[in-house]
């Protein structure tokens, strides 16, 4: 081989050499540029409002933790006592079905009316109102999602398994019962300030209104809004606890 | 002179492959500069503000995790004793431990197992670009629900969050929330419950399922459906917006 070439085989095999260092160099510095990318200005006000949730989640835990902990003492302290047992068991099941929606719940609240609007039937018909089923479900939701404590729909308590269904412009179902929708009035017992932000942040008016409906909201501040309990037999086929035999 | 044709032949091969893979070498350096260059220009300055909350929030939600993982354990430890309640000895009404079990279930505190199905659906990919139209919403989430328990579902989960009484799927920005937690797509669904009946949803025309995964309208992408013999959802460890307090 000639020097030449032998020089142009070196300088070409440096610059090669060269490239790979930069080219493994750029690859691997790449994800940490992503991570410092994560967080910016922008995302601060959504990282507030989980951070809230958080906490608020996790006060509730120490608690429910602490409140666990007295009742599996008082099971311990009253093995072969039959009378405590009962007792503590009573108080655990109204606790339970509150949270499962069997009992009565008392509080302020709102009060939502939904009715037909001459102005609303005037722009949009009725033909929309097959959809109402959606528009209920979300309002539903929404209150939910904004401290909703207990809901009903003309009497009937929404729970973990209701359903909202609109078989046609006339026929709307809540829980498998049929509803009038000449009036629809839903109750909802929880915070009025966080439930009202909540429908009007997700426009259910406008929802409501290109149905031929009206929706108007009623704040109950006296603590005389009643929501009933869910009002049939409740049996479960399938759901069975981890590790028991079925119910 | 044949030997000299031979080195310089070889020569111009080493020196032509030498000089492809340097050309790839070198487009390649400069598309992966190009992209840095372009991830570079989309990120803002880091705030460090922003910076200290994501931290604080990933402890926060470590610590969250354990405490609902304690929490599990301690309702399955009395769940034990209110069996050991109904049994000799203490003749306790076993009725009494029935409903108590019925409506755990009910209100979502007790982890349920089951026959069942699962599918995820996530946001639609339609021309390479993911859209306001195109992603899902809360209220997809909701409206599915509602359809799997017509459906005939008796317990459901969307990424481990369970369906309660008072559940709600809300979204703060871009994120969705289900029960005051983040979740983020793929949404994965897990429903106890008549499986056959649950699939039939699925095949029905204008139904929730129909209209949502249409091709031509929202196209949010959905897996298929699977049936399980047997599925386990998790429990709910929140507070019902304040109720059970």
């Amino acid at each position: 081989m000639k020097p030449n070439n032998k020089i142009a085989l070196f300088l070409v095999s440096l610059l090669l050499g060269s490239m790979v260092t930069v080219q493994f160099s750029t690859v691997h510095s790449r994800p940490k540029q992503q991570d410092a990318a994560a967080v910016t200005t922008g995302d601060y006000v959504q990282l507030t409002a989980e951070m809230a949730k958080e906490r608020e989640r996790q006060n509730f835990f120490y608690s429910e933790i602490a409140n666990l902990e007295a009742q599996i003492a008082g099971y311990k302290g009253k093995q072969g006592d039959r009378k405590e047992l009962v007792k503590q068991m009573a108080e655990e099941l109204e606790k339970v079905k509150r949270e499962a929606g069997q009992t009565q719940v008392n509080g302020d609240g709102i009060i939502i009316t939904i009715e037909d609007d001459l102005d609303a039937v005037a722009t949009y018909g009725t033909e929309n109102q097959v959809f109402l089923d959606a528009a209920l479900y979300q309002t539903v939701n929404y209150l939910n999602g904004h401290d909703a404590q207990a809901i009903s729909i003309n009497g009937h308590r929404i729970v973990s398994f209701s359903t909202i269904r609109s078989i046609s412009k006339y026929n709307h179902q809540i829980n498998t019962q049929t509803i009038s929708s000449d009036k629809i009035v839903i109750k909802a017992v929880g915070n009025i300030e966080q439930m009202k932000v909540g429908l009007y942040a997700n426009r259910l008016k406008d929802a409501f209104f290109q149905m031929g409906k009206g929706f108007e909201i009623t704040d109950v501040k006296d603590g005389s809004l009643e929501i009933p309990p869910f009002e049939r037999a409740v049996e479960f086929k399938y759901a069975q606890p981890e590790g028991d035999k079925k119910l | 002179m044949p030997k000299k044709i031979n080195a310089r032949v070889k020569l111009t091969i080493s020196l032509t492959m030498i000089s492809v893979i340097l050309g790839l070498m070198l487009s390649m350096q400069y598309k992966n500069t190009r992209a840095a260059a372009n991830t570079q220009s989309q990120v803002t300055t880091t705030d460090p503000k922003a910076q200290y909350t994501a931290d604080q929030l990933s402890r926060i939600k470590e610590q969250n995790k354990a405490l609902e993982g304690d929490i599990e354990k301690l309702r399955k430890e009395l769940y034990e004793f209110e069996k050991q309640a109904t049994q000799a000895g203490n003749n306790v009404p076993p009725e009494v431990r029935d409903d108590l079990t019925k409506y755990k279930i009910m209100a979502g505190v007790l982890p349920v197992k089951g026959p069942g199905i699962s599918f995820t659906v996530t946001d639609s990919i339609k021309d390479g670009q993911t859209t306001n139209l195109l992603i899902t919403h809360d209220s997809d989430l909701r409206m599915m629900v509602n359809e799997m328990f017509i459906g005939g579902a008796e317990a459901i989960a969307i990424n481990d969050q369970r369906i309660t009484t008072t559940s709600g799927i809300i979204c703060i920005g871009p994120i969705v929330m289900i029960n005051g937690v983040k979740v983020s797509p793929p949404f994965e669904f897990k429903a106890v419950g008549q499986a056959q009946t649950m699939m039939a949803t699925f095949e029905l025309r204008g139904g929730v399922f129909d209209l949502l995964g249409d091709p031509g309208g929202r196209a949010l992408s959905f897996s298929k459906p699977k049936m399980h013999p047997s599925l386990t959802l998790p429990a709910y460890a929140g507070d019902f917006n304040g109720l059970s307090e």
